[in-house]
């Protein structure tokens, strides 16, 4: 079979596009890496400042308050929306773009390497555990739930906080914005699932 | 791109029209697209069951339906970053192949198993989701969404899944 010659090889961040294409990894940059220091100190940093009457910050739902765990009660919950959000198909597109330049726009030169494996091997073979964190984002999203409809009730009344109308089960939830649905659902062999 | 209307540009500037890519230039700009169809003759035609009935529905042939409209440009294979920086041609079929495979792997009166093509000789697991094929596709088919990451949770669910592996041993399945 003749082997094609590709011609796209020369440096990085080379391109005829003439659009702003650096725009969207830069936005993916700056907006996912000013969340990730935000989390960050919200849920390991600020680890005695999480909880006020009824309501509790949604780093930390639902709570777990254990003798022998010393670190911060967040932890011990985030991983599962952080192991749904980082192996999501949305976000991975995304991140490879910004993060690993590979490649950093459609038709723009990145990481170029003929050992590339994708996720066939470690580390990003883990990727495919997706399903399994999906799964558990669900069991998740119901505990949101019922801490979402508890911090309603304030003082024997049914109320609503100002400050407090974002729904924590948005946190993982699969219809949440970003992902386009749970297509490790989908994807197997379900049939009729796109129209 | 094909898709680009003349009026979304602006012609006060000269309009440039490169030849794609990811192939060899033979002139002008037509290029030597032909290791695409050798990696077509690798794939293993639609292969119905003896006995089948070929009466089906519209409902049936709906999500097969979408693959049938590519018109194999191949801009999606000289945008995939498999092909165009990292030269995975001896290891990637690329994008347009994944609409055929999704095409007949989800062809309700089919029967063959291209699985384990999907995952090795395809190399579908180097495809890192970035949509760019989606992005150029002339004709709008959905190929990440709709055919990739399907058949990437095919293989998964076959071949990869430890959880699943399990439970097969056990039911014997
Ligand atoms: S989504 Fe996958 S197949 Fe499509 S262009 Fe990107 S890497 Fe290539
Ligand atoms: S871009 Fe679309 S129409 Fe063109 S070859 Fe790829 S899948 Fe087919």
């Amino acid at each position: 079979m003749s082997h094609p010659v590709t011609v796209g090889r020369i440096g990085w961040f080379k391109t005829d596009r003439q659009d702003t294409w650096w725009l969207e990894p830069l936005l993916v940059i700056v907006g996912l890496g000013l969340f990730a220091i935000y989390s960050t100190i919200s849920a390991v940093v600020l680890d005695s400042h999480f909880e006020y009457g009824p309501y509790l910050s949604p780093f930390y739902e639902p709570l777990i308050l254990v003798d022998w765990w010393h670190f911060s009660p967040a932890i011990l919950i985030l991983w599962v929306p952080l192991g749904f959000r980082v192996t999501c198909y949305y976000y991975r597109g995304a991140y490879y773009k910004a993060f690993f330049l590979n490649p950093p726009a459609c038709a723009v030169t990145g990481s170029e390497t003929k050992s590339y494996t994708g996720e066939r091997r470690f580390p990003f073979i883990l990727q495919n555990m997706h399903r399994y964190f999906l799964f558990l984002a669900l069991v998740l999203n119901v505990l949101l739930w019922v801490g979402a409809i508890k911090s309603l009730w304030y003082g024997g009344l049914v109320g609503i906080g100002v400050g407090r109308s974002r729904c924590r089960s948005c946190r993982t939830s699969p219809a949440s914005p970003g992902p386009s649905g749970p297509l490790e659902l989908q994807g197997g062999q379900v049939r009729f699932v796109w129209r | 791109m094909c898709k680009t209307r003349l009026d979304d540009l602006d012609l006060s500037n000269p309009v440039v029209v490169h030849p794609i890519k990811t192939f060899p230039l033979i002139k002008d700009l037509v290029t030597d697209v032909s290791w695409n169809f050798e990696v077509n003759k690798k794939i293993k035609g639609f292969t119905p069951a003896k006995d089948s009935d070929f009466v089906y529905h519209q409902e049936d042939a709906d999500r097969v339906q979408e693959f049938r409209k590519c018109i194999e440009c191949f801009l999606c294979q000289t945008v995939c970053q498999v092909l165009r920086n990292h030269d995975g041609h001896d290891k990637f079929y690329g994008p347009r192949f994944f609409v055929r495979l999704a095409g007949l792997e989800m062809h309700p009166l089919d029967t063959a198993n291209r699985l384990q093509e999907i995952d090795r000789e395809a190399g579908v697991f180097l495809c890192n989701i970035n949509k760019c094929c989606t992005t150029v596709c002339p004709e709008d088919i959905h190929v990440t969404d709709n055919a990739i990451i399907p058949l990437k949770e095919r293989v998964i669910d076959q071949m990869l899944d430890p959880i699943l592996k399990i439970f097969r041993a056990i039911v014997g399945k």
